[in-house]
This record gives C-alpha cells, structure tokens and sequence, in this order.
C-alpha cells in the first residue's frame, strides 16, 4: 500500500509514525510518503512553547480530553529513558491563575499533583485571586520533531520537500491513502468554513531564573488572550495573543509591546529578561479537531483520505491521541480492501 | 553618645547579611566588615542555596523555625519584586523522597514553604526506589549573585568593607565598640570553640537546562537543584574532613546517585566541582559574649555555627544579631549613665 502523509508538522510525523508501527509487518508492502513545503524548524510545532496544556474544558469533546490523555501518558512513558531529552521532553510545573473561582478543569485527572493555590501562593500574583498548580509535561518541538523524523528514517519513509496543490495529483499518481495533516493550510486542498487561524505572536527571552509556567486566564475574553509565561529548554516563551481570523505571520510592535507590558506586570524580575526572539503564528483553529475518513472519486481513480487538522493551539498536546485514532481509521481501510479482495475471489 | 562603631567578622551570607541588618536597621551604627574571603570564594558560594534545613539537635525547633520563617519571607518578597534577578533569588518546586517513609511524615518547616503536600502514587512512579514523598515550593538564593547584592545595599547604607585577616578580638577592640562574629569555621581558633567542627560537602555543576524541579533524597545525601546557570549535584556530609580538593571517587559516586533519580542528567554535561566545609555544631551560636580586653571590656554578639543552613537562615539570624547589638547599646547607654 502506498500512504502519503501530507505536512510535516507535529501532526503529520506523528501519524506517520503510528501508521507505520501498526502495519508495517500486517502490510507488505507498507510505502510511506511525506510531502510538505515546512519541515522543522519552520513548522507552527517548532514555534509554539511546548506547554502540554489543553484548553480548559472540552465542551462536550470528550474524544478529545481521552486523546490528550492518551498523549500525556504515552509521553510519561519516556521520561525516565535514554532518550527523554533528544525529544525535548521534561517535566516542569506551574500556575493557571484566575480572577475569580473557576471549576476544574477536564484534564485535572491527566496532570501530575493537580491542587488550588494557597493563599499564600495567589499573593504572588496581585490580581489574580484563584488558580490551580500542577506539574504538566514540556514537549518542544524544535527536539521533538528531529527525532520524529530520524525514527521515520530510520524506517525507510520518504521525504518530499514540496506542496501538493491538490488531493488529485497524489491520487492520480496511484496513492492509496492519504493522510491530511495539513494544519491551518487544509482549507487550500478542501474547503474548511469552520477552520479558522487563531494568530499568536510570542517573544522569546532570556530569563533563566524562572523555573514554572505561569498561565493567567480570562474566560470572558478567551483562551491566549491574557499573559503567559513557559520557561522552556533554552529561554522563556512568553505571550497572551490570539487573533481569531487574522492570517499575517508577521510579527506587530503593538503585539509585542501588550505581551512585553503584560508578561512584566506578571513578573516585575522579566525588566532585567533579554529578549532573544519574536514570533508568530497561526494555531489551525476549528471547532472541533477533524479526524476522520472521506472517500475521493476521480473518475476511476479513488483514494481513501484521513483528515488529522485543526488541533488550534493544543496539537503537541494532543498529537499522539489523534495519531492513533488516524492509524486506527487506517486500519479499518485496510480491513475494508481485505474484505473487497476476499469478495472478488 | 556618638556614633556606635561596629565591626563584624566575616563576609559570607551570614556576615554581609547581619552587617546590613545592622547598618540599615540601627542608625547610629558605623558598620565595618573585616574578612580574607569574599564572594566568589566564600563557603555561601559554592553552596546551591536551597532553601531547606535539617535540624540542630541543640536548638528548641520554635527557634530555628523563626529563623528559616523570617529568612523565607524575606526572600520570597525579593524574589516576586524586579530585583529578583539582580539578588540571585527565585522560587523552585520539587520533591524530596524517601526509600522509607520517614517517622516525621511532615517536618516542623512543611508550612513555612509553599503548597507542602505528600507527593500522590503517580508522582512516585517517577521515584521506582522510593516509596513516601513529600512536594512543596520553596526558594532558591545564589550567593554568588546575592552576595555582592547584599554588599552594594550594605554600602548604600554607608556600610566599610576592609579586607584582611582577623586573628584575634584583640585587635578590634581599640577601634570598635561592639564586635559581631560571624566567622563560620573561623571560630574555631577566633572564638576557641572546640564544639566546631566541619562536615565536607562535595558537589559537581552540571548543564541540564531542561530541570526545572529539585529532586532531594530524604537522606540528604543526594540532592539535583537546578540553578540559574547549571544544575548542582551532591552531596557528601563527611563530619571532621577538612580536605578541600575534590575527590574522585566522591564526585563519581554522587554522579551515579543523582542520575539514579534523574535520569537525563546521564546526557549533562559536567562544568565544575567544589568542595565546601559546613561549619557545624551541636547548635547554632547565637548569643552575646563580654570579652575583656586589658581593661575593657567589649561585648560580642556571636552569630556562627550555621552548618549547612547558612543560606536557610541567615536573615533570621541576622535579625536576631541586630536585636542583640540593639541590647548591647541599651546597656552601654544604661552603664555610661550609672
């Protein structure tokens, strides 16, 4: 069978891999194809802090609270190996601050020593009289994809440094299955109303003193919308900015002055902080993650596709979850061209 | 009655901080600090500056609970302000864990830090050899960054360094009228205190950006606090070593303790070792003393013998110092009015 697996971010590594650890030895051959004009470190997973932290509350997704479960658990699994590092995994913890009381969170149960702040604690944080502590996972992409893309390798997939202008050119040249894992970009190949970029922009800097994630939360105004800080491997990432419906991926001094003011009125030591870099980004905002099958007819030629976009600003988080739900729709394609094989006989 | 002339013996985080105390808190005070070493050479130094103390034997609890209280809350207040970085002062969060639950599940200072809780089942499964364990925030204070941070707020307060060697109170007492000692293991030929005795701590700095958490085996023999610029790993507690050098086979021992709790730091790359002599006794001193000197005599206020919580306590040693110089200057007042 030949996949091709279309981007090359979290999410199309991922799935590529769990693809080809399920069937590699059911499927033979088993030929796997990735395509995508951004590998790392130019991909929205290589920009984005690295925080496992879901939203808040899943409003009913319940799949996705189980698939970012699934991910944090299977990262855990890798803490303690040899490897934990080359991935660009830790353990760090932290404060998700409030103005008022909030309820728990869906994922209070995936986190590590999940507990409200004391008093004591919320005097750190003038303005902010509720919050929860926990210690969450780092998964930075910068390591994480590399290594990604060295297990693909070392597997004998194929990269292909290019864009595909349509669905149509990958199935007209005899691809079984494709996998779309094309992030905020997924509405150039299929019409998307529903996805929508969620534009950040976050600044880089050099604080090595601060050792927690600090998260401050306005529910009124949404999600990334007030300030953050996510100390990571190599600097601090802070920011607060989300922009529903704006596509330019270049960075604003206004943006960057409301994070620097914010993130500072949070943490007056960031005054003596250097800043080392700016960047923005667009999280592949949907209602609800896509992750399902769609049947393409061209003619004679038919595809099957796998639809894996629009995990918004939680793809690290949620990205092994899906990846497995993707090898799992995979598998019932492959269970389904058993089954017409057999009938033909 | 003039100026009071103070001068205070050694420059480590419990002289400059007692010296400042001092200076800032009593103005009639002329402050001095006499020591040989000072930042970056001094035993605060090479400490982590982990805010965590095992307990004096000789010292009632409630006492050494003040001291670590006052000394938390004042660097927790440094360490939310901007100055934090300046100071070397910054909050961590970790675990200490145990092999076997400890007879003391929840230690006297469990308040005194943030959030102290027992660590759940899950967050032992990261600790396969240990069984009970214990996760709270506290501080950490970087002597060489906090230090020459104490010593310019000591100046701004008119505060006089004079380096040299202080061999005898003798020497002092022409010039002072109340002597402050805060000579560590100095003490033992300074104030003659056979009591004194140094415990070899080793340690290695490692770069491992990627820790976040302290991790502290209850035994207090290998402990992983990350730092601003590196990662401290330790430790030894040799009682009566005086060996300054490093030790090989101390410093691979440590490396394998410390990476059977932290498995990454297999990938660290070592940068440094050192080796300090916690200067320990039965109980911290912290008193005063009338040294007769021909025919005077010049009250001492003795703040030494801080083992290895000198970091730990040293503000609410300082603060009771100041309060026992305030009490040498009352009776100077009531015996020059007799």
């Amino acid at each position: 069978m030949r996949v091709a697996v279309i981007g090359a971010g979290v999410i199309g590594l991922s799935s590529a891999l769990c693809i080809h650890d399920r069937y590699r030895s059911s499927v033979t051959p088993l030929i796997i194809e990735v395509y995508a004009d951004q590998y790392t470190p130019l991909t929205i997973s290589d920009g984005a802090a690295g925080l496992w932290q879901p939203y808040l509350y899943d409003k009913g997704n319940v799949q996705e609270t189980k698939w970012n479960k699934e991910t944090f658990d299977y990262l855990l699994t890798y803490i303690n190996a040899p490897d934990s590092i080359k991935m660009g995994i830790f353990t760090q913890s932290g404060y998700n601050l409030f103005t008022g009381p909030t309820p728990d969170p869906s994922w209070r149960d995936s986190v590590l020593g999940f507990r409200h702040l004391t008093p004591q604690e919320l005097d750190m944080f003038p303005g902010y009289s509720y919050g929860w502590f926990n210690t969450a996972l780092m998964i930075e992409g910068k390591s994480y994809l590399p290594w990604l893309m060295d297990r693909l390798r070392e597997r004998g997939v194929i990269f292909y440094h290019r864009k595909i202008e349509s669905f149509r050119e990958l199935v007209d040249s005899g691809v079984d299955v494709i996998v779309n894992c094309t992030g905020i970009r997924a509405g150039e190949l299929q019409p998307d109303q529903d996805l929508k970029p969620g534009r950040g922009q976050i600044l880089k800097v050099a604080a090595p003193w601060l050792k927690h994630f600090i998260i401050t939360h306005d529910l009124k105004t949404g999600v990334y919308t007030t300030p953050y800080i996510i100390p990571g491997s190599n600097s601090v990432t802070i920011g607060g900015i989300f922009q529903l419906g704006n596509w330019s991926q270049e960075c604003n001094s206004q943006d960057h002055q409301k994070v620097w003011e914010s993130c500072n009125k949070l943490i007056p030591s960031l005054k003596h902080a250097r800043i080392v870099d700016d960047w923005a980004g667009l999280r592949p905002v949907r209602s609800k993650v896509r992750l399902e099958r769609e049947t393409l007819e061209y003619g004679a030629a038919k595809s099957e596709v796998i639809h894996n976009y629009g995990h918004g600003g939680f793809g690290l988080t949620i990205h092994w979850g899906c990846a497995q739900e993707a090898a799992n729709l995979f598998g019932k394609v492959v269970e389904e061209k058993r089954q017409k094989a057999k009938s033909r006989l | 009655m003039g100026r009071v002339r103070v001068a205070v013996v050694g420059a480590g985080v419990v002289g400059l901080s007692t010296a400042l105390c001092i200076a800032e808190c009593i103005p009639e005070c002329s402050v001095t600090v006499f020591a040989d070493t000072f930042s970056p050479d001094t035993v605060s130094d090479g400490a982590a500056g982990f805010v965590y103390v095992n307990k004096f034997p000789d010292t009632p609890v409630d006492r050494q609970r003040r001291w670590l209280k006052d000394t938390f809350d004042h660097l927790f207040s440094i360490s939310n302000s901007s100055e934090a970085s300046d100071a070397g002062v910054y909050l961590i969060s970790g675990w200490q864990v145990f092999r076997e639950p400890p007879s003391e599940k929840r230690p006297y200072w469990a308040d005194v830090v943030l959030g102290f809780r027992f660590m759940s089942d899950a967050e032992l499964e990261k600790f396969p050899q240990h069984k009970f364990g214990q996760a709270f925030t506290t501080l950490k204070c970087e002597c060489p960054i906090y230090l020459p941070w104490l010593e310019k707020r000591f100046k701004n307060a008119d505060g006089q360094v004079q380096p040299g060697r202080v061999t005898d109170f003798g020497q002092l007492c022409v010039n002072y009228d109340i002597i402050v000692n805060c000579s560590g293991l100095g003490s033992l030929s300074l104030a003659g205190d056979m009591d004194l005795h140094p415990v070899r701590g080793q340690i290695l700095k490692v770069q491992a950006p990627w820790l976040k958490h302290f991790i502290r085996d209850g035994d207090g023999l290998t402990y992983i606090f990350p730092g601003i610029s590196s990662v401290t790993l330790g430790g030894t507690r040799q009682k009566d070593d005086w060996r300054l050098t490093a030790d090989p086979k101390d410093r691979s021992d440590m490396f394998e303790r410390c990476c059977a709790l932290e498995p990454s730091l297999k990938k660290s790359q070592v940068l440094t070792e050192w080796v300090g002599l916690r200067p320990t006794r039965g109980g911290l001193r912290l008193e005063k003393e009338m040294f007769q000197h021909g025919s005077r005599q010049v009250p001492i206020v003795h703040n030494y013998g801080h083992g290895g919580g000198g970091i730990c306590l040293h503000w609410g040693t300082a603060l009771e110092a100041t309060q026992l110089v305030k009490e040498c200057i009352g009776n100077r007042y009531l015996a020059s009015n007799l």
